[in-house]
């Protein structure tokens, strides 16, 4: 019984992770708030389930979902955010207002009822696990889970380019001083965090279901994740990621009312005592390139 | 001084007009929508104090209209007080209460202000819907027993107007004053403002608490014109409503906040039923007036309508989680 939980919750965890790293990553590196990924999150979703709806694969489906949702962040950051980086209250609004777009859009393409998402084969049967079904999508989803944090791992610890974007996330006028062009690198991860962002929408349909209103949905659970993790810490994402997604299925398993209020409330106390959150930087020693 | 004599006669006339037109023959269907869109304006006002007056953004102001709605709504249920008694004592009300949630966030600014802003508004929204007992939930409050005068159209709307002209007049006076002016200048340079002896955190934390009872007055109205309380009126999407107004209509400028609250809701009433993507023209118009008119429209005015005149930024919404992160050249 136990045990399914801990293992429902793990695989929550996952899809938070992959939720909430872009934008961790996002306001490490630009400073900004990025409402926006709600919105790539939401074509993400229903690029998937476009796709899946279509004779793809899983694979497929998610890939599409991400170069897509990419692809759109890549355009919004070139066009609209970039010409008001030195305005960080702007970018905030803006993303907000991308956000609003994007899911009214959807809205108005695929309509507000909530669309079944077509599950085959492997991915819709169920394991035994301490005597009931476990579904073994969620296994799936916690694979992934891992497998997003590896590759992520990998292009931020193993590469150049990863070392850049850390530099960049420590201390923009640092990095600068190191000859380190920081704005295509501030492009590249807004478009990665769009990536993350339209992975997660196509981890997400399958138990969560493909309607508009997911991108809101999710997105009180993406700052609470990224808050308690530290903004701009990726390893601090996945303690939260880990911390919340066992938090709402543990809480929510006895009390199914209070699993979001009691995260959002951790959210409140760690904003107010630590708002650099668990595992981030302390103040002092960010970088204060700020209006 | 000779345009300012002509100035106070006009304004008082418009404001007379703006307040009684009902009486000079509108259709009850026709006062009915506008008394909607101006409570909506007084809310955009109250917003305007957050954006325009402390430069902080915040997603949470829903909180406080929701704090009004729900206030007067329980007031006059336990009570069975007059509902306009209900609802200046749960606006005085509202003060202190606003005063001290205010204090603990300022101890966040820019983006983390935002964010704590967001998480407290989403923390009451979750009570509210979870305490069915006292709020019926997601059910909300239905038939609460209102003043009977309030049943008139005409007054129902005089009320809200005349609360609007009220306080768009005297924040224009204060804006001109001492007060307003330690207000812009602690938005605009802390670290100097402080050095004149006017702490940060106190003046914002005084805007944002009597923005708050502002908005908690817009709530209580919103219930005398709806006659009920639903949890979604302070969700995070009223939240957006109310910066999306503000922002559209200039944080800078006082009547822009408004004109855009009124004239938005208006829009929104009539148009759904010819458009049914009204919001995501809304999110176009917003986010190009984002880009290409910081001040909104209200910066048309007070700026002249040349493009490089708009290019002022007043917002913070940075990356830095304290306030003494935030002031580059000042340390």
């Amino acid at each position: 019984m136990i045990e399914n939980v801990v293992l429902a919750g793990i695989s929550l965890a996952a899809f938070y992770f992959v939720l909430s790293a872009g934008l961790s990553l996002v306001f490490g590196i630009m400073g900004v708030l990025n409402f926006a990924s709600a919105g790539y999150f939401l074509l993400g979703l229903y690029a998937s389930w476009y796709l899946l709806g279509h004779h793809s694969g899983f694979l497929l489906a998610a890939v599409g979902a991400g170069v897509l949702a990419g692809v759109v962040a890549l355009i919004v950051e070139y066009v609209l955010l970039r010409p008001l980086y030195r305005n960080p209250g702007g970018q905030l609004l803006t993303t907000l207002g991308v956000m609003l777009i994007l899911s009214e859009a959807v809205n108005w393409v695929f309509g507000p009822q909530i669309q079944q998402e077509p599950m085959r084969g492997i991915l819709a049967a169920t394991v035994p696990i301490g005597g009931l079904p476990f579904p073994v999508y969620r296994i799936v989803l916690i694979g992934s889970g891992l497998l997003i944090y590896g590759l992520l791992l990998i292009l931020l610890r193993g590469t150049s380019l990863g070392l850049r974007v850390r530099a960049g996330v420590e201390s923009q006028t640092l990095a600068e001083l190191s000859g380190i062009r920081v704005m295509p690198l501030r492009s590249l991860v807004y478009a990665l965090g769009g990536v993350l962002a339209g992975l997660a929408g196509a981890l997400y349909g399958p138990f969560g279901g493909v309607y508009p209103g997911a991108g809101a949905d999710t997105l009180l659970l993406t700052f609470i994740v990224v808050v308690i993790g530290g903004l701009g810490s990726v390893g601090g994402t996945l303690v939260a990621s880990l911390v919340i997604g066992l938090a709402e299925a543990l809480v929510g398993f006895y009390a199914p009312n209070l699993a979001l209020t009691v995260n959002v409330l951790a959210m409140i106390v760690v904003l107010v005592l630590r708002p650099q959150g668990l595992l981030g930087q302390a103040p002092g020693r960010r970088d204060t390139h700020a209006a | 001084m000779r345009r300012r004599g002509v100035l106070v006669p006009v304004l008082l006339l418009l404001s007379l007009l703006f307040v009684f037109w009902p009486w000079l023959g509108g259709s009850p269907y026709l006062v009915n929508l506008v008394t909607g869109g101006v409570i909506w304006g007084i809310f955009a006002v109250s917003y305007d104090l957050v954006l325009g007056w402390t430069g902080e953004i915040s997603f949470g102001h829903a909180l406080w209209f929701g704090v009004g709605i729900y206030g007067v709504a329980l007031l006059v249920q336990g009570t069975h007080w007059d509902t306009m008694l209900a609802l200046m004592v749960v606006a005085l009300a509202t003060i202190p209460l606003a005063f001290v949630v205010h204090l603990v966030s300022l101890r966040l600014r820019g983006a983390y202000f935002a964010m704590i802003t967001f998480a407290v508004a989403e923390f009451a929204y979750l009570l509210v819907q979870n305490a069915t007992s006292l709020t019926g939930g997601t059910n909300g409050l239905t038939g609460i027993l209102l003043s009977p005068y309030l049943l008139s159209p005409n007054i129902l709307y005089a009320l809200p107007a005349a609360l609007l002209v009220i306080v768009v007049l005297s924040l224009r006076a204060v804006s001109r004053r001492r007060a307003g002016r330690i207000v812009h200048a602690v938005r605009d340079n802390p670290t100097r403002a402080a050095l004149f002896g006017h702490s940060e955190v106190l003046v914002k934390a005084i805007t944002l608490s009597a923005s708050s009872a502002l908005a908690a007055l817009a709530g209580g109205l919103y219930l005398a014109y709806q006659g009920m309380a639903f949890p979604d009126a302070m969700g995070s999407q009223t939240s957006f409503t109310v910066l999306l107004m503000v922002v559209i209509g200039g944080a800078d400028s006082i009547w822009g906040p408004a004109v855009a609250g009124i004239g938005l809701y208006l829009l929104e009433n009539s148009l759904t039923a010819t458009t049914a993507h009204w919001s995501l023209w809304l999110g176009v118009v917003y986010v190009l007036v984002v880009r290409f008119l910081p001040l909104g429209l209200g910066g048309l005015h007070t700026r002249g309508l040349w493009p490089w005149r708009q290019r002022v930024a007043i917002l913070q919404g940075g990356p830095a989680p304290a306030a003494d992160q935030n002031k580059g050249g000042q340390a």
